[in-house]
């Protein structure tokens, strides 16, 4: 049992440096993604129909690649990055620019939920499209944001896993150098039950939290 | 303090040209209360939307206070917008704020001081009747409450103008009175020129100085609406007068009813 969890608890703390992290830039890559695809749609605030299907399209694209294969076409580019791919740090970057996309629909969904007479209100009192995207549609979009989110990590834990398998670190690369190569099915199975908790945990959560700043 | 030119609002609708304001013109004066009376589609709303330019007219002027608001630009008509406010049949708060901060939103886009939005949010929510409700969300709120804060808001910006939206379609008959007690308040008090678009004719009969009748994008008939309701011409305005009539003769015959 202690030697279990001398060796999962490190590889759990890796697994959540990257989902962390990994989060965090996918966010900063693909929220205003989002925003941009809201924005530019036919009738939208900036009606740049055109610009809007060439982003629509490339988030496509790029959500179309498989993971696994997505990774071993940015290895040159966390080589570039963080100066190594194999490892934690290297994982983040083909983690991040995986998930942006989604985030990016994400965001993009929730912001289409906020009636659009609430932006025209905000139009109405003179308000700029700048001061629409920030107080009027992140701000009334906050709970879907939240839940987006939540499923992005989720998302990114299951991914995070699959990194792991090739050189990425964290519980994926655990369950395969011990659980696989190793026969130790009692690893295998901690490494699952460890997995299962973080999603529910991170599902739990996200649930309660955009429950809560729910006024709607 | 406006006046209209020729104004002219389409649409396309699946491919084919929808005519909803079919060269427009009329003057609205300070302080007046005018009301744009027609049926659903006869393009009272597309009308109002544009005094604003929350729909971009194909043709024609719109002038305040002798300025064409179609010729300015982005900036500039951020800042007329906060002298020509608006209220809508839904209230469009935002849901996410409080009562308080729903009526600080105009100002802090407008970039006043703390201080300055929180004495002038309270002065403003103590005029429209809500200084309870302050830290309520919209969710807790009846629909006349809504439409409080709404009005609240429209006017943190000391407008000249106020354009309703069907305002009070969505209220029942109470609440609507009231409503309309507040917008007839703030008319004379503050000297707030009101255009508003209703299908009610009970709402043009109530406060109305004005009245313009609209039938399929043309108006049909106008003036001071005392003149205009003793002497209707258009078919619109019969039927609105007919049915209002009809429905008070019911009221009255229910209460003999209920007397009997």
């Amino acid at each position: 049992m202690n030697e279990i969890i001398k060796l999962v608890l490190p590889s759990f703390l890796d697994t959540l440096y990257m989902v962390f992290l990994s989060t965090l830039f996918s966010i900063l890559l693909g929220a205003p993604l989002g925003i941009t695809l809201v924005l530019t749609e036919k009738d939208g605030l900036i009606n740049m129909p055109k610009l809007n299907t060439i982003l629509g399209t490339i988030i496509n694209i790029t959500r179309s690649i498989p993971f696994v294969i997505l990774i071993i076409l940015l290895f040159p580019l966390s080589r570039v990055i963080v100066g190594t791919s194999i490892g934690k740090e290297a994982a983040v970057v083909p983690l991040s620019i995986a998930a942006a996309p989604f985030v990016a629909r994400v965001v993009e969904s929730a912001l289409k939920e906020i009636d659009k007479g609430i932006v025209e209100a905000a139009i109405s009192l003179g308000a700029s499209t700048n001061q629409i995207v920030f107080k009027v549609l992140l701000k009334e979009a906050l709970p879907g944001l939240v839940l987006g989110i939540t499923l992005t990590m989720v998302n990114i834990i299951g991914y995070s896993a699959m990194a792991g398998v090739i050189g990425g670190g964290g519980i994926g690369d655990l369950a395969v150098r011990y659980g696989y190569q190793r026969f130790r099915t009692d690893i295998l199975i901690a490494t699952v039950v460890v997995l299962v908790l973080l999603v529910e945990i991170t599902q739990r959560s996200g649930n309660y939290i955009a429950k809560k700043i729910d006024r709607r | 303090m406006i006046q209209i030119n020729n104004l002219r609002k389409s649409y396309l609708v699946n491919g084919t040209k929808v005519e909803a304001v079919k060269g427009i013109s009329f003057n609205v004066e300070k302080g007046q209360i005018f009301g744009v009376i027609g049926k659903s589609g006869a393009g009272k709303s597309s009308l109002l939307r544009c005094l604003n330019l929350l729909e971009i007219p194909d043709e024609g002027e719109i002038l305040i206070e002798g300025r064409d608001i179609t010729k300015l630009n982005p900036k500039e008509l951020r800042n007329i917008r906060k002298e020509v406010s608006m209220i809508f049949q839904h209230f469009n708060l935002l849901k996410n704020s409080t009562v308080f901060k729903n009526v600080a939103f105009p100002l802090e886009i407008a970039g006043y001081k703390k201080d300055e939005i929180d004495s002038r949010v309270l002065e403003l929510i103590d005029l429209v009747g809500l200084k309870d409700k302050k830290d309520e969300y919209p969710a807790n709120l009846s629909g006349g409450q809504k439409q409080r804060v709404a009005i609240a808001r429209a006017l943190a910006n000391n407008p000249k103008i106020l354009l309703c939206d069907e305002a009070t379609s969505a209220l029942d008959p109470l609440t609507t009175k009231q409503i309309l007690d507040l917008i007839l308040e703030l008319n004379r008090k503050l000297g707030l020129t009101v255009v508003l678009i209703t299908h009610e004719m009970d709402v043009v009969d109530r406060i109305c100085t004005h009245v313009a009748v609209m039938e399929k994008g043309e108006i049909v008939e106008i003036g001071i609406k005392d003149d205009v309701f003793k002497n209707p011409k258009s078919k619109t305005l019969k039927q609105f007068l007919q049915s209002e009539r009809g429905s008070k003769v019911i009221v009255l015959e229910k209460k003999k009813d209920k007397a009997i």
